[in-house]
């Protein structure tokens, strides 16, 4: 795996100059929809990379809005809360997705995450195929495809990192960070 | 039995342009794709294929994404598996894929459905 990423100080060494978009909070469809559109209208100059983190961000977003174990209520719907930051440095951008999750899911998590950065570009296709055949529409884990991850790898072609912090007893914060070269 | 046709919405999700012709057996998939809930949107299309298949009548079948999720790229592999059988047992089946010409992640999907169904795909750029 790369470089170890820590969500913590990569917050607090974020420059206002470097970010691009930063939203924490209840992750509803109608927030999405309107960061996705700001994060396509401040990358039309990158068109082929701005796709890319477009698509990276939706699949990151809607991680949250099934996944996150933290969860808000306005009357009587649930929104579930998270974060997604995107910035830029020279070479490329950077999207990272924080949630706080179950920790039952670290092993699984980490394992999936070894797995993908261990696989060559070929081998990856073939995986995402293989689960999204097998792919249940509506078990616990897996509302979508169940390929999010692997996607996310595909779309950026570089190695995904994340990060666990225990919260307490049962919750740990999840911090998943990803690259996409600029100027492709 | 009778045509089927959806237009696309962009509002909080998108809704794809559908457009499935039972007399013409042209059939398309246009726009983009994510959806609240995208097995509730894409079930009837699937049971569409399903009972059009049963006719014997050719079926020319074309794709056009410009964007979408992990999700909905499920519900394609199933109109695919149903292409495939209905070509397996004998039906005159043409699938097209047409993909922005700077979008090699969508083709790449593309190639990955003929490959790992085993299914003939036209890609196209555009």
């Amino acid at each position: 795996m790369s470089k170890k990423f820590s969500f913590f100080h990569h917050y607090l060494n974020l420059n206002d100059s470097d970010v691009i978009m930063s939203y924490k909070g209840p992750m509803s469809d109608v927030i999405i929809n309107e960061i996705s559109k700001d994060i396509q209208f401040k990358l039309i100059e990158d068109p082929k990379a701005g796709k890319k983190v477009y698509a990276i961000f939706m699949e990151l977003a809607q991680n949250i809005f099934f996944y996150s174990s933290e969860v808000t209520k306005f009357g009587e719907k649930p929104y579930r809360i998270g974060s997604v930051v995107l910035n830029e440095d020279e070479d490329y951008y950077t999207l990272t997705a924080g949630n706080i999750v179950d920790k039952k899911w670290i092993p699984v998590l980490w394992d999936r995450c070894e797995m993908i950065n261990s696989l060559d570009r070929d081998a990856l296709r073939r995986m995402k195929f293989e689960q999204r055949d097998n792919g249940e529409l509506s078990s616990e884990n897996s509302k979508g495809a169940g390929i999010g991850l692997i996607q996310i790898a595909l779309t950026s072609a570089q190695p995904i990192s994340i990060e666990f912090r225990d919260i307490d007893e049962h919750n740990s914060f999840f911090a998943l960070a990803v690259n996409i070269k600029k100027g492709l | 039995m009778e045509s089927l046709e959806i237009e696309g919405i962009k509002s909080t999700y998108f809704t794809p342009h559908v457009s499935l012709n039972a007399q013409t057996g042209e059939c398309f998939i246009k726009g983009e794709s994510y959806l609240e809930d995208t097995w509730d949107f894409y079930r009837p299309i699937l049971t569409w294929i399903k009972e059009y298949a049963t006719t014997d009548k050719p079926l020319n079948f074309t794709f056009n994404l410009t964007y979408y999720n992990t999700s909905s790229s499920k519900c394609f592999l199933d109109i695919v598996k149903l292409l495939k059988e209905y070509q397996d047992k004998g039906g005159n089946t043409v699938v097209n894929w047409y993909y922005p010409e700077d979008d090699e992640d969508i083709m790449e999907e593309a190639e990955d459905y003929k490959q790992f169904v085993g299914i003939n795909i036209n890609i196209f750029p555009y």
